[in-house]
């Protein structure tokens, strides 16, 4: 019985290589070829392979996600995929797999453009809605901070400073009315970033998945906190508690902690408390120039007066911290001070701190000029102007508020430098090397993320001389998600190096580079390692 | 069931060579014999015949010499060996260091062998030696030329180089 079990097995492991001993089926060309640009979507996709295969699997991918395509139709050589309706202008990759008559699976990748707006340097599909999801969550996101500001800093001085009944009067209405808008850009937050989070079109809105995205992630935590603080400020609207005010307006500031880039950091222990401390500052500062502007225009300037003093004071306490805070977390995000003008983050937050500057100069106006002359006699005209002054602070407020959500458009140079290979104009992207047989081949891909990307090789012999290959063939794949390797033509630079410009990488995650390099006749190296691709946020 | 699975595995593992690759028809020698490399080509490239083969004769291989073919070139490179080596009481510093047969024609779908002979010296029992080989055909060429890193599956190359194993040598020879 062993004998036989043995023999079987001898047998069957045999005739599994004489199977093997006919060749392989070769992929003769694919029409789109790989890399061709189109100006038409093509009707159909056709692989040509040299001897009959069956199919495995076939997808095609634009937008990082995989379109829905009939099963592909195997004649012969020839795989064929119909495609259902006209695909849009944009880059595709074909991942496919097909089994030849040995059984012996192979697979590839291709990639092709289609239309104008295919070029190189245009955007890939990947970006056709990022701009959508980018711009409307900006617009969002600046109302939101704008009105959660608003409520919560409104809130927040009756609890430090004694206002007039007249004046909490004026404000209440509004007030409710801007929690509960707060409450429903809190929503429609959750759905914006959620949408950019997946990708897609605009419709998506109108299915569950963006909201449920978003509030899986850490924007969740933080609109939750953000909702609470407002239902805690409307529940408490007429109850009059300061305590439950306090609470509900120290939770808003804590829902600006949560997410975003600056939570990222490192130290997120002193990141958290500080963002805290900057929005409840913030938050203060702006709720109060609302009260303070009603005060001027319908009290009298004798009753105007000790409210604006109070406020200077506490005001004086709160910007302090706010700024201390506001260094601190730019002091964090930036590497060096050259961020402000090399990096998209750097400048908005220059541009930022300018404003903040301005609002600082009236602010010390109004503190050192016209408030102490609301008690002398030229009280009229001090109340005129700071009326105005007031009214200024407000809009460099707005405008703080806007470059404060546009932070979040780039990520901080600190998140960056983990990445990047060198500082300067260098783009983004990631550096990494691997030796084989003490040859090392050095890989920079940037932008790292989806779409367009670029590779630079650079081989050095274990002299540490640059090599100079007979021949060098780039694949990238990425199994995790079924895309079988795709090569990537390079073309040899006068440096020694090597790079392969302008292709698509249509999903984020782990891909697998191999590099084959033929360094004489005889002798291949053959390097592998793991580029990281991640989500295309930066621009 | 334990036997079968090791038969199975014995028979997957040590015809390596036997795949649709360019092999050797013994993948096993003894050390320090003498051994005859049979390669053989059971297909061109992408359909088209084999026109060239080229191969490259391993460190510790020494008094190579190829078999002629009919209607086929041979051409010879001689080299420095890395150290010398003794052939029966003779000190060997050089010889052949890679074989090209050329200007001949064998069609895709027809097979053939191409041979030559040389002594084993200086490995120990277990050393995989590897004979890398350039097919070069009508159109396109294969190189067997690839070699699997520690802890890789030679199975997992696309155009492994033909290799063979040396077994414990036969005493007192």
């Amino acid at each position: 019985m062993r004998h036989l079990a043995c023999l079987i097995g001898l047998v069957l492991a045999l005739l599994g290589h004489a199977a093997d001993l006919r060749a392989h089926a070769v992929l003769l060309g694919t029409e789109p070829a790989q890399g061709a640009r189109l100006t038409a979507a093509p009707p159909r996709l056709a692989l040509r392979f040299s001897e009959p295969v069956v199919p495995i699997d076939l997808q095609i991918l634009a937008n990082g996600e995989r379109l829905v395509v009939p099963a592909p139709a195997a004649r012969g050589g020839d795989v064929l995929v119909e495609l259902p309706a006209v695909l849009e202008d944009g880059s595709y990759l074909v991942s496919y797999r097909v089994r030849s008559a040995d059984t012996h699976p192979i697979g590839g990748s291709f990639a092709f453009t289609i239309g104008e707006a295919a070029g190189a340097s245009a955007p890939p599909p990947a970006h056709a809605h990022d701009r959508f999801w980018t711009m409307t969550a900006l617009v969002v996101r600046a109302l939101l901070y704008g009105g959660l500001l608003l409520v919560a800093g409104g809130r927040l001085l009756t609890v430090t400073v004694q206002v007039p009944s007249r004046i909490t009067d004026l404000m209440s209405g509004p007030l409710r009315v801007t929690a509960w808008a707060s409450l429903g850009l809190v929503a429609l937050f959750a759905g914006v970033s959620g949408g950019g989070l997946v990708g897609g079109p605009p419709a998506i809105l109108l299915t569950a998945r963006p909201w449920m995205v978003a509030l899986d992630s850490p924007i969740g935590a933080s609109l939750a906190a953000a909702a609470a603080g407002l239902l805690l400020l409307l529940w408490e609207d007429g109850r009059r508690s300061a305590v439950v005010r306090a609470i509900a307006a120290a939770l808003v500031a804590l829902s600006f902690a949560l997410s975003g880039h600056a939570v990222t950091a490192a130290s997120r222990w002193i990141t958290l408390p500080a963002i805290w401390l900057h929005t409840l500052g913030a938050a203060f500062w702006l709720g109060a120039l609302w009260p303070l502007h009603l005060a001027l225009r319908h009290l009298d300037t004798a009753r105007a007066a000790p409210l604006i003093e109070t406020f200077s004071r506490r005001a004086s306490l709160a910007v302090g911290a706010l700024l201390l805070a506001g260094l601190l977390l730019a002091s964090l995000q930036l590497t060096s001070p050259a961020d402000l003008i090399d990096t998209g983050y750097g400048q908005r937050l220059g541009l930022k701190i300018l404003a903040v500057t301005g609002l600082l100069a009236v602010a010390a106006l109004n503190r050192f000029h016209l408030t102490p002359g609301l008690r002398t006699g030229a009280a009229g005209r001090s109340a005129q102007g700071l009326c105005r002054t007031v009214a200024a602070d407000m809009v460099l407020m707005a405008l703080v508020i806007a470059l404060t959500a546009s932070l979040s458009l780039d990520a901080p140079p600190r998140a960056l430098t983990g990445h990047m290979a060198g500082r300067g104009p260098q783009p983004a992207g990631q550096t990494l090397e691997t030796t084989l047989r003490k040859h090392t081949l050095g890989v920079t891909v940037a932008p790292a993320v989806i779409g367009a990307n670029s590779l630079t090789l650079r081989l050095l012999v274990p002299q540490g001389r640059p090599l100079s290959a007979e021949k060098l063939e780039i694949r990238l794949a990425l199994p995790e998600k079924g895309i079988e390797p795709m090569r990537v033509a390079a073309t040899r630079e006068d440096d020694g190096s090597y790079t392969a410009a302008g292709f698509f990488l249509p999903v984020a995650g782990a891909w697998e580079l191999r590099v084959d390099v033929l360094v004489d006749d005889f002798t291949k190296l053959i390097f592998r390692t793991e580029l990281q691709i991640g989500e295309a946020h930066r621009h | 069931m334990r036997s079968f699975i090791a038969a199975a595995v014995a028979a997957a593992l040590l015809p390596a060579a036997a795949n649709a690759h360019v092999g050797l028809e013994a993948p096993e020698a003894p050390a320090n014999s003498t051994y005859k490399a049979v390669f053989q080509i059971g297909h061109g490239c992408e359909g088209t015949p084999t026109t060239t083969l080229r191969v490259r004769i391993p460190e510790g291989m020494i008094a190579v010499k190829p078999m002629p073919k009919p209607g086929w070139d041979l051409s010879i490179t001689r080299g420095d060996y890395a150290r010398p080596y003794d052939y029966f009481g003779q000190e060997l510093t050089s010889g052949v260091t890679e074989v090209t047969w050329s200007g001949g024609s064998l069609p895709d779908d027809q097979y053939d062998e191409f041979v030559l002979r040389g002594r084993l010296t200086g490995f120990e029992p277990g050393t995989v030696v590897r004979f890398p080989v350039v097919q070069e055909c009508e159109t396109g060429t294969h190189r067997w030329i690839e070699i699997p890193e520690p802890g890789q599956d030679p199975h997992d190359l696309d155009e492994p180089a033909p290799s063979l194993t040396i077994t414990e040598g036969k005493s007192g020879h």
